[in-house]
């Protein structure tokens, strides 16, 4: 085992290289640049636009660029972001672990709602109760999350005052520890809720007809002419075969907690690093836009890492060493 | 008698004493106000963008202010400046600190003016500040308290600026630049030169993060991309009137716009900018009051007058007047402010709005005539032919009206036009990309026939780099400009260079009456609409007084008070 996740970390570099290479060039390519948000101030004339350009080394060719760019990353300097002037590690570490909080419970929430509703389905299929997660996982599959989002928004923080609207916690607050626990749920909760719930939907789905398939095989038939009791024979022997193509599914749906957390972060005003990605994108912010990358291309090799690695103890067929 | 005159008098107190405890400014409380986005700098000599500008509204002080009428208000300065000739002589007002304690000198004011030309601070912008020769800070006789010898000292409140030639904007260049303290900013700065540094301030540099002014308020915590929290400043100029009444301003990030006015209505938020289109929800939020506010923004078509294709030559359709004047006669502009803005903003029929005091109202007619189009059309040598398209010489007019995709509004007036003008004959294919790739290469490379985009104004009529013929961007004259259709027109020339030389208001007036006629006339922009901003404002916040001008609506936070 130890020596299959030593052979995938080292084929992750030549791929994180490649990441880095085309998401520099593609980047580039696009016309406009840092200075060209300002365009709009006519006290802003061409010339000082030209000017910042040249200031922030934009008008070398991009390959002579990304040279600059890398030999900075390698010595762990990652550059300073063209907005702000402040380290881009720094601006990305305080806002990846907001990020980190509210995917972790986007996924637990998701991941603790779809299976039993999967299950359940595949057990009382075509039952009422199918039925309704059915029409539910549709009706989630097909709502954009920005219309969920401000409708929740709409009648749990506007009309029944129930959560706040926004924002990652309340700014004055003297609580004990509890205290402070509690705050952070009434915050997180809502956004949470929002982003995982695509993934309760079509994870649902999946679960329930990944369930029907094992419990049509063959060795499910047998356990049960072996008198073993129903709940042994689903939880027992089902259920972890079944999980495999699920598990498979959340590890390649984890880029889009990164790109659903944009969204998200905007409506709820979440400190996030979606937010951060999407502002720096479309200011042409290029060193926070790779440092961004950078880091969302090392989770999601790594995410796929441990999906493969739970597939070793789903299924005792799956073995990586050799 | 005196029975009837004591009860008079007894009620005349008593209606003082009330108006007074009523009307006083109540002290303490906290505002929170919502911004799209964090500031990037609290240095204001590095800034550009608003969010910061409102937070250093409230931190710093400058010589004066623009107020919501665009008359200055006095700030640092004790008397408006007297003027002999290029020279203009300045008083500070005595005893005023910044809130670490050092008095705020002419020292402080040269630093300023010293740091903003310095080529090797990343200024974003130094319009103007060119036409100052020379800043003078004269000295005085000073006693020596150890020696009691007299020695000459700079004068800490008094300085003489001389310009090098006359320059109409001159004033508007010191109305809300913030002076920062050299004390500070010149220990950070030769820090920066000692370890060689390219620049020698930077926007993620000790002073951004940490300023020091003299304002009203100080910094007391900026987290990061969620909020910027204000304190009161004991030591402001003004305490001992008792301001600023507020305890503390909160400014939170919340960058999505229909979320700030969520916040808005649950009180989350007590200040926030709103959507003109959602004026209307707006209004019927019970505890806040909406104000529509007339500001210097306008948007407008530019009229490429070159090929796109090769700037060398002149367009091939728009160079001729009549087409451009046919453009505009066929555009429908008051009904795309009534149902397209829904009369947040009104129709521009030139660059300066109604509230400037150059407008000239004689030419701002509505002209809509779609049959006077056609008639120009016609003369223009555009004939209409059976598949309801004009041609000439075998060319069909087609032209490619380019804008930023995601701004709703202008995506709607693109296809207004396309629709409109298709009746006078006209193709149009709409184009729409993103901001930076609109302005970064459509827009500098004046690879455009038509281009719709907004300009941020200033309060002075002055327009010498929109109309000058010397004013057309070029890679060889350093992309200075911001002719980007490529306007010649010596009268209009002369007219420019006359406006910023003189500073008679009368003269300049008849000059920008005479402009506004001309561009009626020659149509180098097909002018849409002038903006307002919509700001929603909590009902009990006092003394809130919105302003056009680059000042923004925290100019006056020293006065804001909580009435409960």
């Amino acid at each position: 085992m130890a020596k299959f996740i030593l052979r995938r970390i080292i084929q992750a570099i030549p791929l994180i290289i490649l990441v880095s290479i085309a998401t520099y060039g593609i980047m580039l390519l696009a016309p406009g640049n840092a200075a060209s948000l300002y365009a709009e101030n006519p006290r802003i004339t061409g010339a000082d636009r030209l000017r910042i350009v040249k200031s922030l080394g934009l008008d070398k060719p991009w390959y002579e660029q990304y040279y600059y760019w890398a030999k900075g990353m390698l010595r762990g300097n990652w550059g300073r972001s063209f907005a702000s002037g402040r380290p881009v590690l720094q601006e990305i570490m305080e806002r990846l672990g907001a990020t980190l909080q509210l995917m972790f419970l986007a996924f637990l929430l998701a991941f603790c709602s779809a299976i039993p509703l999967g299950i359940i389905s595949a057990l009382k299929r075509y039952s009422v109760l199918d039925w309704f997660v059915t029409v539910g996982s549709l009706f989630g599959l097909s709502i954009p999350t920005f219309w969920f989002g401000l409708m929740a928004q709409m009648i749990f923080a506007v009309y029944l005052r129930w959560l706040p609207s926004g924002g990652q916690y309340t700014i004055w607050l003297d609580a004990g520890f509890l205290g402070v626990l509690a705050d952070r749920l009434k915050y997180i909760i809502m956004p949470a809720t929002v982003l995982g719930l695509v993934s309760i939907a079509g994870w649902s789905r999946y679960m329930r007809s990944s369930m029907l398939d094992v419990l049509g095989q063959d060795y499910i038939r047998t356990a049960r002419a072996k008198g073993l009791g129903e709940r042994a024979v689903v939880f027992k022997h089902a259920l972890k075969n079944a999980m495999i193509p699920v598990v498979t599914i959340m590890g390649l749906e984890l880029p889009v907690f990164f790109g659903g957390a944009v969204i998200t972060e905007s409506i709820f005003a979440w400190p996030g690093m979606g937010r951060l990605f999407y502002h720096s994108i479309q200011s042409r912010n290029y060193p926070v836009v790779m440092g961004i990358v950078m880091i969302t291309a090392v989770l999601v090799i790594a995410g796929n890492l441990l999906a493969d690695i739970a597939y070793a103890f789903l299924d005792p067929r799956i073995r990586y060493d050799s | 008698m005196r029975k009837s005159l004591f009860v008079i008098l007894s009620l005349a107190l008593a209606a003082a004493v009330f108006t007074t405890v009523v009307a006083a400014p109540k002290k303490g409380g906290m505002v929170v106000i919502a911004e799209l986005g964090d500031n990037e700098t609290l240095n204001p000599i590095l800034s550009e963008n608003s969010s910061e500008t409102e937070v250093e509204q409230c931190i710093f002080s400058a010589l004066y202010r623009t107020d919501q009428d665009t008359d200055y208000v006095l700030d640092l300065l004790a008397a408006m400046p007297t003027q002999k000739g290029l020279t203009y002589s300045y008083t500070l007002k005595k005893g005023v600190l910044f809130s670490d304690g050092h008095e705020v000198t002419a020292e402080d004011v040269k630093f300023t003016y010293e740091t903003i030309m310095n080529p090797k601070v990343p200024v974003p912008s130094r319009d103007g500040w060119d036409k100052i020769k020379s800043f003078v800070i004269p000295t005085v006789a000073e006693k020596d308290p150890k020696t009691g010898k007299t020695r000459q000292v700079p004068d800490k409140y008094h300085f003489t600026i001389t310009l090098k030639e006359v320059y109409a904007r001159y004033d508007l260049l010191w109305a809300n630049t913030f002076i920062v303290p050299k004390h500070i900013l010149e220990k950070e700065m030769a820090e920066n030169a000692a370890k060689k540094s390219e620049n020698l301030l930077e926007k993620g540099g000790k002073f951004s993060r940490n300023p020091i002014g003299s304002g009203p308020f100080v910094l007391k915590e900026w987290k990061a991309d969620q909020y910027t929290l204000l304190e009161r400043n004991p030591k402001y100029y003004r305490a001992k009137e008792g301001m600023p009444y507020l305890d503390k301003i909160l400014f939170k990030v919340i960058p999505d716009s229909n979320t700030q006015l969520t916040q808005l209505r649950t009180g989350e938020v007590d200040a926030t900018q709103i959507q003109p289109a959602k004026y209307n929800d707006a209004m019927r939020i019970p505890s806040a009051k909406v104000y529509k506010n007339p500001a210097y923004i306008y948007a407008y078509i530019m009229c490429n007058f070159n090929d796109p294709n090769d700037l060398a030559k002149p367009h091939p359709i728009l160079s001729d007047k009549r087409v451009r004047q046919a453009l505009d006669y066929a555009y429908p502009r008051e009904m795309v402010v009534e149902k397209v803005l829904e009369n947040v903003g009104y129709p521009a029929y030139s660059n300066l709005p109604p509230i400037s005091w150059a407008y000239n109202k004689d030419v701002s007619k509505p002209h809509f005539d779609p049959e006077r189009a056609g008639k120009l059309l016609d003369e223009a040598g555009w004939v209409m032919s059976a598949d309801g398209y004009r041609y000439k010489d075998g060319k069909k007019l087609q032209l490619t009206f380019y804008t930023n995709a995601g701004n709703k509004t202008r995506e709607q007036v693109g296809v207004i036009c396309q629709e409109y003008w298709k009746k006078i004959g006209v193709d149009l294919l709409l184009k729409y990309v993103d901001f930076a790739t609109l302005t970064g290469d459509y827009m500098d490379n004046r690879k455009f026939d038509l281009l719709m985009i907004a300009w941020v104004s200033s309060a002075d009529p002055d327009s010498y780099s929109l109309w000058h013929s010397k004013q057309i961007p070029t890679k060889e004259n350093g992309m200075e400009g911001q002719n980007y259709v490529g306007y010649v027109n010596p009268e209009m020339d002369k007219l420019m260079e006359d406006g910023l030389k003189n500073d008679d208001k009368q003269t300049r007036k008849k000059i920008y009456f005479r402009m506004q006629e001309i561009l009626a006339q020659d149509v180098p922009y097909i002018f849409v609409n002038f903006y307002c901003t919509v700001d929603g404002i909590r009902e009990n916040l006092m003394n809130y007084k919105a302003n056009p001008t680059l000042a923004t609506g925290l100019w006056n936070a020293y006065e804001w008070y909580l009435a409960r």
